[in-house]
């Protein structure tokens, strides 16, 4: 079972690999697209599927390999020039990624269906690549053909195109090798396949059986390898294992000539394998003039791959931890012994760097969610018959990663309906004066305690009349209601509410959108729409940077706790009976001179007790400007677990979770994005500052 | 479990299946160890043996230099597939473990 699961955990490994590189390699190949002669981008397509095929056969996906290495060779044509890009090779290597990323998740088995599609690129690609790739048909050397592929000249040497070097290579696999799943065996086998390999294995340092740690690898390798590629391409045979074994790779003297090789004055001639001096001395000279590759190694080997389950685990202790301390804080506070309260302040501090550590664990660059709908843009451009580019800005814009695993389907929602309805037919686009080729850009940026994440189009823009009459129809609001923008376009997200035929095709705009909304709901976000005519549409998602644990003010309203947001908060100022008579009963406070409206939050929460004598502003920043929350008092700040409500409070909007303090009272954790929006929505008074500041300056002039 | 030992035998048998890696590797230590700490040698037999890997060689290694040293006969029974054969000379161990152990390979 332990063996299984170590294997399982290795094939894990892979696929965790494979999935980011064919991501990366998707980039590759739709940046090619707009550059062909890009000589840096074919390198790295060829790379990537090198590295695929590679890591592959070590893991045993053996048909994956087998494909990989047919579509490697294709790109290896291109690569030295006798093969051009086009649209018809970078689509049919996209079919054929495709074809391997099902094969990455496939366990065992594939279907016929899956082979004769798999057969059906390849045969595509062969004809597209013609006599040039030879190698397009020839599969990697498989296991039980190690023997015979040792000695045969290589396709490039029987070409007689590329001259044949020889390399004289030194490789001492670290003790802990063979532990992460590698194989030393499979490697030697992959260099035979590149060339002419003889091997001396030096096991000089294989203690006495006593003494031998089974899983640790004492072998250690000389190797001559006479083969026509570069000295990067044998180095990549060992890319997964660099940071764990000593490596050099030299040219030897006298060219293809194998005479000079230690391994041919006699070692191999079959009595012993070589000694491990000879390789131990190779590798102290290695150490004594480390190579370019050394920081290379030292960068790898300072991070590591852990699975995503471990890292919540760790969070959600650290939350029962948070929880505890509170507790603990408080009963030290209520000792006199000093030295109680030290430890507590102590513990206090650790599990705030404990806790702000163990989050930004989590946080992952959003790169890879933008990146990968590259692939669907250009699919859909083609399908549609539209010229559409896509722009990313800030992919570098990190976000808890549970949050991050949730936005494909919205964001793809998005893109998808901007593409078929908010996107017009190039002809139109012309007709109307625009640039007949459409932009959708992606882009994330960080605002307080939030992510925004828009998707912009300059398409035709909503049909605002056309999803007001929509709404009316279907009994979502009155034919008499005043409505402002935000609210009619919030209709699109209205489950079933649109498709193609229920709306205009100018608007359009729905499909799969309830999904978008509920997704958001579940993270705690929100959605904001602002769409012009004919210019285009902008939907932005705004959404928590975390789900797990936040930094928090504790106030209190009446006999409740509550508790904010610290990111969002931007101040707390004292408000006495005497600021709010001052303002003649409106809810606004002078702020430094700066008018900003407020809600109480007894009023909004309906609590009838009289107010005390002081209360405290605390000015947020919301997305509609400045405003303040009054609340009785605060109590200080507070590391806080989120909880979750459960169902039956979903509709619940201002509240967006709860957290237990340390006496075990529940708090609720306002959201005060969508305490802003409720007053708004409910009072056309109710103006944030920064909008009432432009009134003010207006009306100056 | 491709690591079988039959102490049944005399010598005991130590038959090797398919493919023999890292997941099988301790137990195989073990079982060496058993064989050699006995004083009576043992028998291995590769002939359903389809894949060894690194470790499972150096441990063959090592406790062929063993017996070796203490004189003990460790031999192989039967012949060992030419495929295993061949990958395991290609990959740099010149002899294989036990070639020269005696007179034992291909006997019956």
């Amino acid at each position: 079972m332990t063996e299984q699961r170590g294997s399982d955990q290795f094939r894990q490994s892979f696929r965790e690999e494979a999935r980011e590189l064919l991501v990366e390699l998707e980039g590759v190949l739709l940046e090619l697209n707009e550059r062909r002669e890009d000589e840096g981008l074919v390198g790295r397509a060829f790379r990537a599927l090198h590295t695929i095929k590679g890591s592959g056969a070590m893991f045993g996906f053996d048909d994956l390999a087998a494909f990989t290495h047919k579509l490697e060779n294709a790109w290896d044509e291109v690569r030295k020039g006798r093969l051009r890009v086009t649209p018809e090779l970078v689509d049919l290597t996209l079919a054929a990624l495709d074809r391997i990323r099902t094969m990455v998740e496939e366990e065992a088995g594939e279907t016929a269906e899956d082979s004769t599609a798999g057969a059906e690129i390849l045969e595509r690609l062969r004809a597209l690549t013609g006599s040039t790739a030879q190698g397009v048909s020839e599969a990697p050397p498989a296991p039980a053909a190690l023997a015979t592929s040792v000695g045969e000249p290589d396709e490039a040497e029987k070409s007689g195109k590329e001259p044949a070097r020889c390399w004289r290579i030194g490789f001492a696999p670290g003790p802990d090798l063979m532990r992460s799943g590698a194989d030393p065996l499979l490697l030697l086998r992959e260099l035979a396949g590149m060339g002419t390999l003889t091997a001396c294995a030096g096991v000089d340092k294989i203690p006495p059986l006593p003494e031998l740690e089974p899983e640790r690898c004492y072998v250690s390798w000389e190797l001559e390898l006479k083969t026509a590629a570069s000295e990067d391409a044998i180095r990549d045979v060992f890319i997964f294992v660099e940071e764990q074994c000593e490596l050099t790779i030299e040219p030897m003297d006298g060219g293809a000539d194998h005479s000079a090789g230690l391994i041919s004055a006699g070692l191999i001639a079959g009595e012993t394998p070589c000694s491990g001096d000879v390789i131990a001395k190779a590798l102290e000279e290695k150490r004594k003039n480390p190579g370019r590759r050394t920081s290379d190694v030292a960068d790898a080997a300072s991070s590591l791959r852990v699975p995503a389950a471990r890292l919540d685990q760790l969070v959600d202790l650290v939350g029962e931890l948070v929880t505890v301390q509170a507790r603990l804080s408080q009963i030290a506070g209520r000792s006199e012994d000093a030295a109680v309260l030290a430890v507590s302040e102590e513990i206090e501090r650790l599990t705030s760097s404990l806790r702000e550590n163990s989050m930004t664990l989590r946080m992952v660059p959003i790169r890879a969610t933008f990146e990968k709908f590259r692939r669907l843009v250009h699919d859909l451009a083609r399908d549609l018959g539209k010229k559409v580019e896509l722009t990313i800005e800030g992919a570098e814009t990190e976000l808890d990663k549970t949050v991050i695993d949730q936005l494909g389907d919205p964001l793809m929602h998005l893109i998808r309906n901007s593409m078929d309805h908010g996107i017009e037919a190039p002809e139109r686009r012309a007709a109307a004066g625009k640039n007949p080729t459409a932009t959708i850009h992606l882009s994330a940026r960080h605002s307080g305690a939030s992510v925004l994440i828009a998707v912009e189009d300059d398409g035709g823009g909503i049909d605002r009349e056309a999803v007001r009459s929509r709404a009316i129809e279907r009994g979502l609001t009155k034919a008499d209601a005043e409505l402002s923008d935000q609210e009619i376009f919030s209709f699109i997200f209205e489950a079933g509410f649109s498709t193609a035929k229920q709306v205009t095709d100018v608007s359009g705009r729905g499909v799969g959108m309830d999904v978008v909304r509920q997704r958001v709901d579940s993270l705690r976000g929100s959605i904001e729409v602002n769409s012009r005519p004919g210019a285009g549409t902008t939907v932005t998602l705004r959404l928590p940077l975390t789900l797990a644990i936040i930094d928090g003010l504790l106030v209190t309203v009446d006999d409740g706790f509550f508790v904010l947001p610290l990111a969002s908060t931007l101040e707390c100022v004292e408000l006495t009976r005497a600021d709010v008579e001052r303002a003649n009963g409106k809810h606004v406070a002078n702020i430094r001179g700066e008018i900003v409206p407020y809600v109480r939050l007894r009023q909004y929460f309906a609590v009838g007790t009289p107010r005390p004598e002081r209360e405290q502003i605390m000015i947020v920043e919301s997305g509609e400007g400045r405003c303040g929350l009054v609340v009785d008092q605060v109590l200080g700040d507070c590391q806080t677990v989120i909880r979750n409500l459960g169902r039956l409070y979903r509709h619940v909007q201002v509240v967006s979770g709860a957290t237990i303090l340390g006496d075990g009272t529940v708090a609720l954790i306002l959201d005060p994005q969508r305490l802003v929006q409720e007053a708004v929505a409910g009072s056309h008074k109710f103006r944030p500052a920064s909008e009432g500041v432009h009134r003010a300056q207006r009306a100056r002039r | 479990m491709p690591v079988i030992f039959d102490r049944a035998a005399t010598p005991a048998v130590l038959r090797l299946e398919g493919e023999v890696d890292i997941a099988d590797a301790r137990r195989l230590r073990e079982i060496l160890l058993e064989a050699l700490g006995e004083g009576e040698g043992a028998r291995i037999s590769l002939e359903t043996a389809t894949g060894l890997d690194v470790t499972a060689i150096q441990l063959l290694w090592a406790a062929e230099r063993e017996a070796r040293a203490s004189g003990i006969v460790l031999a192989l029974e039967g012949p060992v597939p030419p495929p295993l054969r061949a990958a395991v000379e290609a990959a740099g161990f010149g002899r294989f473990p036990f070639a020269d152990s005696g007179t034992e390979e291909g006997a019956a």
